[in-house]
């Protein structure tokens, strides 16, 4: 490592520090919160404009008075959306003149000849990971929820950089961490690596899983996780996308609780910057039949901007209805075909 | 000429109202009319609504037995051979590919559903039985197989009753190749919009191919059905990206419609988008087959 990364760790290391950041949390008020219902589980999904954090103090109030919304209107789990973390990367020295350069491409570009997203997350993410870190545990451990922490782009030891999330218990403890297991495209051009396995959970809510955006564009992510138990799938999102299309939006989450019976909870980064456009809404799903009016949406953002939806999941009705399912299993179908099917698709083979 | 209007296929699909009918005469004649109203180019390929030649045998809906299976066995192999010669009659005169429905046919012990594609000269190109039960057929045998058809150079899938509803068959097909999903359908009322989307719809966008829905409605002896129409595709490349043809979202209006299928348009999409490329294939070989019916531990 040269001496300038070096210099460059260490001053964004001193920016990382747990005690500011947890003094900017305000994190001792109390808040009224209404008393949860026996069987239900009262959720939050979180909608939030994307912009750089020049610093972690700013972050870490952004995060709190968004967390204490959820708390006061009941929810026991907050869901954040994707990238959370990455916008900490504005805390680079001297971003503001990055962010200038309009775009994302040009700003890789102007840092070196070859340079990718995941070299600058290389140098970045021991900071950032610390400061997300703090704040997502601190804020779950202040306001007694269960909080999922969006997602953040972190390097490994071994040189690799995958986009993750985390999910922290009410007393702040960090209870699992998630790679997304499906990159977009671009993401596999900026270096990213997928993840190799999905995990569920237990809480005291029920069985959680998070998988992160592109993972709901595959039914197969969603029978891993029912098979493992999974009865809320949290999913932080930013959809690339300038424009929000309701039909595309009917792709992603809403058909996979459709295929394998969950509730899903949607958390939506929008807005954008550096040539980057996220669209979407924060929203809390479920199958059809548990839905009053037939749409398996149960709350909706109305807003363009910031907000934050909650919805009641009755986990008992869940139960009920996978106790019964409208559709019988075929294992003998299942065992011709898979995993063989995937066979010409293995690392990244040729599409048909 | 617009040469993307010339290319691909011309597949017209029907919204029809159940009725039992005198014979296979009868009925030929009547699918025939009901394509009167579309571009009669040979060389199509016609979708019928599901358990639409079920009319061929309205006595058998007249008895009384305890269950679907003993109506069926009760007919025996009359209704499968009639199926086959109004399939093969069907295609002859409109030249053309068809799918001329779907029937139930005896099985060992309850009764299959089944669909077939028929070629113009009248032969049979492949058959295909549903896979998988709603929690109410009970007696139904579902097949363990799946076919990919070709019509006319290009592949074809039939999904029949729940199929729709279960992404791995849809997965399946298009992985062998697949670029038309075809679904005709008899789904029991309310057939919602949710529910419809929830469905052929959904397989589409997942697996980035065609999708033809033809619907039955209409009283089918003592059940309600309430079928629809609908050509769909990747939002990508259809107006409005709403993911549908010829019309946003699903038809609800008795009749045919016809659209021309162009694979080309298929691949433009996956090359945009290339969602079979980002699957993750060593993570599903973890976890299936059993992750299909396994419902936590």
């Amino acid at each position: 490592m040269s001496a300038a990364s070096v210099i460059l760790r260490t001053s964004l290391w001193m920016k990382s520090r747990r005690g500011p950041l947890v003094r900017a949390m305000g994190a001792g008020r109390k808040i009224s919160r209404p008393d949860p219902r026996v069987g239900v589980v009262r959720v939050a999904a979180v909608q939030m404009p994307f912009s750089f954090y020049r610093t972690g103090e700013a972050f870490a109030r952004d995060v709190s008075r968004l967390a204490r919304r959820a708390a006061e209107g009941g929810a026991e789990l907050v869901v954040f959306p994707e990238d959370l973390g990455t916008m900490l990367l504005g805390l680079l020295p001297r971003f503001e003149r990055i962010e200038a350069l309009g775009s994302f491409d040009e700003a890789l570009a102007a840092l070196g000849d070859g340079v990718r997203v995941a070299d600058v997350v290389e140098l970045a993410s021991p900071a950032t990971l610390r400061i997300y870190r703090t704040v997502l545990s601190e804020v779950a451990r202040s306001l007694g929820l269960l909080v999922q922490g969006g997602s953040i782009m972190v390097s490994t030891r071994d040189g690799r950089t995958f986009n993750q999330a985390d999910l922290f218990g009410p007393k702040g403890r960090l209870l699992t961490t998630q790679r997304k297991c499906h990159l977009l495209p671009v993401e596999a051009e900026w270096g990213l690596a997928p993840g190799d396995d999905l995990d569920v959970v237990s809480t005291p809510l029920g069985m959680v899983a998070e998988p992160i955006c592109m993972d709901a564009t595959y039914f197969e992510t969603f029978r891993i996780l029912r098979s493992k138990g999974a009865e809320i799938v949290c999913l932080p999102k930013a959809d690339p996308e300038p424009v929000e299309n309701p039909w595309k939006s009917l792709r992603g989450l809403w058909p996979r609780v459709q295929e394998s019976p969950m509730y899903g909870v949607a958390a939506a980064m929008v807005g954008g910057a550096m040539g980057l456009s996220f669209s979407g809404h924060a929203e809390v799903l479920a199958p059809l039949e548990l839905t009053a009016d037939g749409t398996g949406i149960l709350a909706r953002s109305e807003e363009e901007g910031e907000d934050v939806v909650l919805a009641d999941l009755d986990m008992d009705a869940l139960r009920a209805i996978r106790q019964d399912p409208a559709i019988r299993p075929n294992p003998a179908f299942v065992q011709a075909y898979f995993p063989g099917i995937y066979q010409g698709f293995w690392r990244g083979g040729a599409q048909r | 000429m617009n040469s993307t209007i010339s290319e691909g296929l011309l597949v017209v699909a029907f919204r029809l109202t159940f009725r039992p009918v005198e014979d296979e005469d009868h009925l030929v004649e009547r699918m025939v009319l009901s394509a009167q109203n579309t571009p009669r180019t040979e060389g199509s390929f016609y979708v019928y609504p599901g358990l639409l030649p079920m009319g061929l045998l309205p006595d058998l809906f007249r008895m009384e037995p305890e269950g679907m299976a003993e109506r069926v066995q009760a007919a025996g192999s009359d209704l499968k051979n009639a199926y086959d010669r109004l399939g093969r009659a069907l295609a002859m005169r409109l030249r053309s590919w068809v799918l001329p429905g779907s029937v139930l046919v005896p099985g060992e012990t309850g009764y299959r559903h089944i669909a077939a594609i028929f070629s113009p000269e009248g032969e049979k190109c492949g058959e295909q039985g549903q896979t998988h039960a709603f929690r109410e057929e009970i007696e139904l045998e579902v097949s363990s197989l799946v076919t990919v058809i070709p019509v006319g150079g290009i592949q074809v899938g039939i999904l029949l009753g729940a199929d729709p509803w279960v992404p791995e068959v849809s997965r399946v097909m298009a992985l062998r190749g697949a670029e038309i999903l075809v679904a005709p359908l008899a789904p029991r009322a309310p057939y919602t919009a949710e529910r419809a989307v929830a469905g052929l719809w959904q397989e589409v966008q997942q697996n980035q191919v065609f999708g033809c829905e033809a619907g039955l409605t209409g009283l089918l002896f003592d059940t309600m059905v309430e079928g629809k129409l609908g050509f769909m595709g990747p939002c990508e490349i259809t107006p409005g990206e709403s993911g549908f043809f010829e019309g946003v979202g699903y038809q609800t209006i008795e009749g045919p419609k016809a659209t021309r299928l162009d694979p080309a348009m298929l691949r433009k999409a996956r090359e945009a988008n290339p969602l079979l490329r980002q699957m993750n294939p060593g993570l599903y070989r973890r976890y299936f087959p059993q992750a299909s019916w396994r419902d936590g531990p």
